[in-house]
Parts: structure tokens; sequence; C-alpha cells
């Protein structure tokens, strides 16, 4: 289950954290880098998806068992797809506390809302 | 770049600057509009979802430190409109005040909205003259089609809450008669998709009541998002018309200097949808226009571009010269609409309304919590504390912003705060058409319980809807506790059916020592009920008397 955070800057900018896997991470990394403002993240996340996907494929075609390179090919794509999905709120969460910025708010586990 | 490059460039050189004169980028334009306007009707439901989720997980959420000062002062410069000095400023006597004022801002809205419509359906004819020679059968069809449709958008801005069986069953009415006008069209296969899309489309902008915001604030979103793709595509043509099959380093160079400038290009129009989308909130956050006005605007809007957009395929005229007719014939509506409104802006006496209630996701309550709110807006603002209930309903462009830019949280309250940093986060006065808003409170779990205090203190009428009411509402209880134990119980007016427990209720007012017999009661039954039930909250906010003794007589 994610978990959902407030985190604030003395400046007073403030952000939403919510750890967990992320889908749109996984799908679209530097739309969800965007969303959270990692403006430089998204800059270099782009150029890494763009040389990741010239570089491996050749690379793996240079194994010579089919298996392996099979093996090797299905790694990579896993990797490629989950590994922002569950990386992403971490370093989300890296960068906030790096530049500062505290936790204001966390969610508590029994909802007690007004009216409930 | 070699001469292949330079010859492909040559070869496609007219159709490429063909796309960048007036009259293509005129219907790009409109077909972009239109199409995000279906994409957001498409996405509607899912974006309101979402948002009802993202409501409703960060109501649990609990402070763990409070948040700089410098969060406070951010919150305060951001807002666009000036707030009285005074918590709760008096601003008329009667009760007799307070239903004239209402009425005259009643008055000047329907005036308006009838003279904008009007002027709507009499400019309509300058759009058919530019289609040149059109069929008899098309002239008829068009000269009842638009008053019909134009009705929608007008209906909705005189009754928000209402009125949606009659505009469906109208629209359904006019798909039926246009057909039978013109039965053996060659175009039948297309008008049989096209109409009712369209209809479709023109009822979820404007009449349905969950979804009108979302679909105009997200079709004003994504128009410069999508403009952007084509931007993208046009500009990297050159580029990438330069590749060739195989991958050389030059081809490598070319193609990551197309990405990126395929990225800057879009990133530029998705920034300027951004703007668009913060220029509505704007608009909205000053006042020029309430929730219900936009949703019918972009209703006029819509109408208007799908009539120029059909009439530009058969006209002889250049697109771009009906471009410029139906951006008056648009122009001309509002301008008439804004006029009005200006010139017969209505101050007068206000009271305000607290609505409190059990949080209920039933139909029937929702309704009519709804139509309590939507004519209380001519008496003055409403607060309520947000919940999974009714933020999808109150939804706002301002709300709708915040969430699509991932800032939802800064419309939230940390914990309780002074009454000046509230009443900052209220909007307590009138747009400039009259109507006051719906604000919701919206506070985390470390907050609600001190806000509902200060937002009793500062209401002058207080319902208390315990519709569901029984042991497990542990918020309702801590509310109804609250309001004996502050006094307020003459204030209030508690509405409830078979479903209420109210020796319960009695209960909680005893345990805070007070008599049950202070707050005055009423039952929902009957067509006119919301309209006792006003004349109950009228008479104790204007201070008439005990709203517990405006009811009694008034439910005798």
């Amino acid at each position: 289950m994610s978990r959902l955070r407030i985190y604030m800057h003395a400046s007073g900018d403030s952000a939403i954290h919510r750890s967990g896997f992320s889908w749109t991470a996984a799908f679209l990394f530097p739309l969800w880098a965007l969303t959270r403002r990692l403006y430089k993240t998204a800059a270099i996340s782009c150029v890494v998806i763009f040389a990741l996907a010239q570089l491996i494929p050749p690379l793996i075609s240079l194994i010579r068992d089919p298996l392996v390179q099979g093996i090797a090919a299905l790694v990579y794509m896993l990797a490629y797809w989950t590994a922002p999905g569950f990386l992403a709120s971490r370093w989300h969460r890296h960068v906030l506390e790096r530049a500062g910025y505290v936790v204001t708010a966390d969610e508590i586990s029994e909802p007690k809302g007004p009216g409930r | 770049m070699n001469s292949d490059c330079l010859a492909n460039l040559r070869a496609h050189h007219a159709d490429y600057i063909a796309f960048a004169l007036p009259d293509s980028l005129t219907a790009t334009m409109t077909g972009v509009l239109l199409f995000a306007a279906l994409f957001a009707v498409a996405a509607a439901p899912l974006v309101l979802r979402a948002y009802g989720g993202q409501v409703r997980r960060l109501m649990r959420l609990h402070q763990i430190a409070p948040p700089p000062q410098a969060w406070y002062e951010r919150l305060r410069r951001s807002r666009v409109r000036e707030e009285p000095s005074e918590l709760r400023p008096n601003h008329g006597a009667s009760m007799s005040d307070l239903e004239h004022a209402a009425q005259s801002r009643r008055s000047v809205i329907k005036r308006a909205t009838w003279s904008a419509y009007a002027a709507f359906v009499v400019a309509s004819p300058a759009i058919l003259w530019a289609g040149g020679s059109v069929d008899r059968g098309d002239v008829i069809g068009f000269y009842i089609a638009v008053p019909v449709l134009a009705a929608v958008p007008a209906l909705v801005n005189l009754q928000p809450q209402g009125s949606k069986t009659w505009i469906f069953a109208a629209l359904v009415v006019l798909g039926v008669v246009l057909s039978a006008l013109d039965p053996t069209s060659k175009e039948s296969v297309e008008s049989a998709v096209f109409v009712p899309v369209f209809v479709a489309t023109l009822y979820l902008v404007t009449a349905a009541r969950k979804l009108r915001t979302v679909v105009g604030v997200m079709t004003v979103w994504l128009t410069p998002t999508l403009a952007g793709v084509l931007a993208a595509g046009w500009f990297t043509l050159p580029i990438f018309s330069c590749l060739n099959a195989q991958a050389g380093p030059r081809e490598w160079a070319l193609a990551g200097g197309g990405a990126t400038m395929a990225l800057l290009v879009l990133a530029a129009f998705v920034y300027a949808g951004n703007r668009a989308l913060r220029l509505l909130s704007w608009l909205h956050e000053r006042g020029f226009a309430s929730d219900i006005s936009l949703a019918a605007g972009l209703g006029f809007i819509l109408l208007a571009l799908l009539f120029a957009f059909a009439i530009a395929m058969e006209s002889p005229l250049p697109k771009w010269q009906i471009g410029i007719i139906a951006s008056v014939w648009i122009g001309a509506t509002l301008s008439v609409y804004g006029w009005l409104i200006h010139r017969a802006a209505t101050g007068g006496a206000r009271r305000s309304l607290l609505l409190l209630r059990v949080f209920s996701r039933s139909r029937r309550s929702e309704r009519f919590l709804d139509t309590l709110q939507s004519r209380w807006r001519y008496i003055g603002p409403i607060y309520e504390i947000a919940g999974p209930d009714l933020a999808r309903l109150n939804v706002d462009a301002y709300e709708l912003e915040k969430f699509l830019t991932y800032r939802l949280h800064e419309a939230f309250l940390f914990a309780g705060t002074d009454d000046r940093q509230l009443a900052d986060r209220l909007d307590s006065e009138p747009d400039r058409e009259g109507r006051f808003r719906v604000n919701e409170v919206f506070c985390l779990d470390s907050a609600w319980r001190e806000t509902v205090g200060q937002l009793m203190r500062m209401s002058d009428a207080i319902v208390l809807d315990v519709r569901g009411f029984d042991r497990g509402r542990l918020g309702t209880e801590f509310e109804i506790e609250l309001l004996a134990r502050s006094g307020l119980l003459p204030r209030v007016l508690a509405v409830g059916d078979a479903t209420t427990d109210w020796a319960l209720f009695d209960g909680r007012i005893q345990a805070a020592g007070c008599v049950p017999g202070d707050v005055a009661r009423a039952p929902i039954a009957g067509k006119d009920a919301v309209d006792r039930f006003l004349r109950v909250l009228m008479g104790g906010a204007a201070g008439q008397s005990a709203t517990a003794e405006s009811a009694r007589s008034t439910f005798a």
C-alpha cells in the first residue's frame, strides 16, 4: 500500500510524495518527473532512455548463444519497464530531502473524516 | 545535407507551406479544439474519479510539523480578491432585504442570459450566409437547431441544478426532427454518428452536473497540448525528411536534433496549456465568471464552432473568413452577457450558510444539497467542509487546476488556524454576475475539528443534514455536540428522514448540556421542501427569529 506525505520547504514551497510503485513512472518516466517538477531528472531521463534504446540492443545482439540472448533481452525489458516504477518515488523522496524539504503531513492508518 | 534531401524538401515545399496558411491553420485549430473537447469528454469521468480519490486520501493526512510561516504568506499572496475586514459582516437587516437582494441578483442573471441567447440566435444567420448556397432542408434544420441548442447553455446558467431531463429530452427530439427533415441525405451515415456525438458533447460540456466543469477545463488544457503535437510534427518534418534508411552518424545526429526540437516545441505548447488553465482559474478566482457561467459560455463557444466547422466544409469562402465570422458571433454573445452583468451589478443584503452533513454518496442526498446550495448562492456565500460526497459535485476551475498540476494539497488546511487565515481561504464576495461561491474548505484530518467550529461561528445559518445519522457517524456526533456547546443551536436547521436516529441526535445535545427543543428540525417531504427550508433559514439568518421558532411556524 502506498503512503502519502506532504513535504515543505522553509521558503514555503511544498510537494506531495507518494511512496510505492508508480505506473506513470513505469510507462512515462519523463512525464512523471515533469509532474513532480523534477526538471533535471526529466531531461536526463530523456537522454538515458534514448541512449539505452541505441546501446543495449546492439550489445545484446553480440551474445552468441540464443538462449542467453533471449534471457538477457527479457531481463533488460523487465528492468526497463519495472525499475522506474519501483525507484521513482524513492528518487523523488531523496531529491526532496536533499533540497531541505521536511515532512509536514503524513497519512494516518485509521481514517476519521468529518461526518463518518 | 545531400541532394536527395533537398529534392525531397522541394517536392513537398508547397504542401508544407500551405499548412501554415491562415485557411488551413483555421481549419486545423478548430479541428484541434473539437477533438480536445471529445477527448476531454472521454477522459472526464476518469479524471473526476481520480480527483475524488486524491481528496479522500489527502483528508486522511495528519499534520506532524507546522508549515513554515512562508507557506501562509505564499497562500495570502496568491489570493486575487480582497476579503472584507470583518469576519461576519452585517450586510442588511430584515428577511425582506434578503429576499429582495436575492431576487434582484436572479433577475440580473436572467436578463443577461436571455439577452445573450437572443444575440446568439439573431447573429446566427451570418454564419449561414457565409455558407453560400445551402439546401432548403438544411436552412430549415439550421433555424430549428440554433434556438433549441442555444437554449441548453442558457437554461444551465439559469437553473444549474435542474432542467437536465428536459434538456436531454429536447436534444433527443431535435435529433429526430433533424433526421426527419433530411432522411435521404447522402451524408446520413456521417450524420448518424456525428449528431449523437455532438449532442452528447454539448450535454456533457454544459448540462451534466458533475462532468461539465471537468470537461470544460480539460478542453482548455488539452487544446494547446494537442496543437503542440501537430506543431512539433510540422517543425521537425524537414529534419526527419532528410533521414536515410541506413543509420549512420549523420542520421543519428539529425534524429537526435529532431527529437530534441520536437520535445522543446511540445514542452512550449504544454506550458501554454498550463498557462491557459491558470488563466481560466484566475478568471474564476477574480469573479469574472462562476463555474456555472463558465460551463454555459463554453457551451455557446462549442456550438458556434461546430456550426462554423460544418458550414466551412461546404462554403466557397476561405475558412479563415468563416473563422472570423464565428469569432465575432461568439464575441457578440459573450459581450452582451458581460455588458449587462457589468451594468446591473448588485450589492445588497447577504447572509452566509454553513452546510454540515453526514457524508453520504446517495444521489437523493446529493440532489437535495445541490438544489439547496444552488438556490442559496443568490442569498450569500456557502461554507462546507469538503468531503468525498460533495467534492466531485463542487469541483471548480481552481481546484481542478491544482489537481491537474499535482498541487491539490495547497488547497488543504493542515491544522486549526486563526480566523484571519481561515477567512483568507474563503471567498465571501459575490462573483461579478451576483452569484456567491460554494466555499469548500479542504481539511487534513488534523484540521477539520477546529475549522468546523470556526465556520459555525462565522455563519449566519446552519443546515445540518442528518439523513443516515446513526452510531457510526463520529464526525457528525462531534459536530452536534460542538454546536450545542457553542450555543449555536438557534441558528441550526436539522434535516432528517426515516434513516435518522433522532434519539441519538437528542442524546448528543443533552450530553452537551442543552435542550433538544432548541434545534429546529424538519423532514424532507413534498416538492416545496427546499422553498420552505430556505424561508426558515433566511428567517433565522436575518435574525428575525431563532431558526427553531421560524421552523415551527413554517412546518406547523
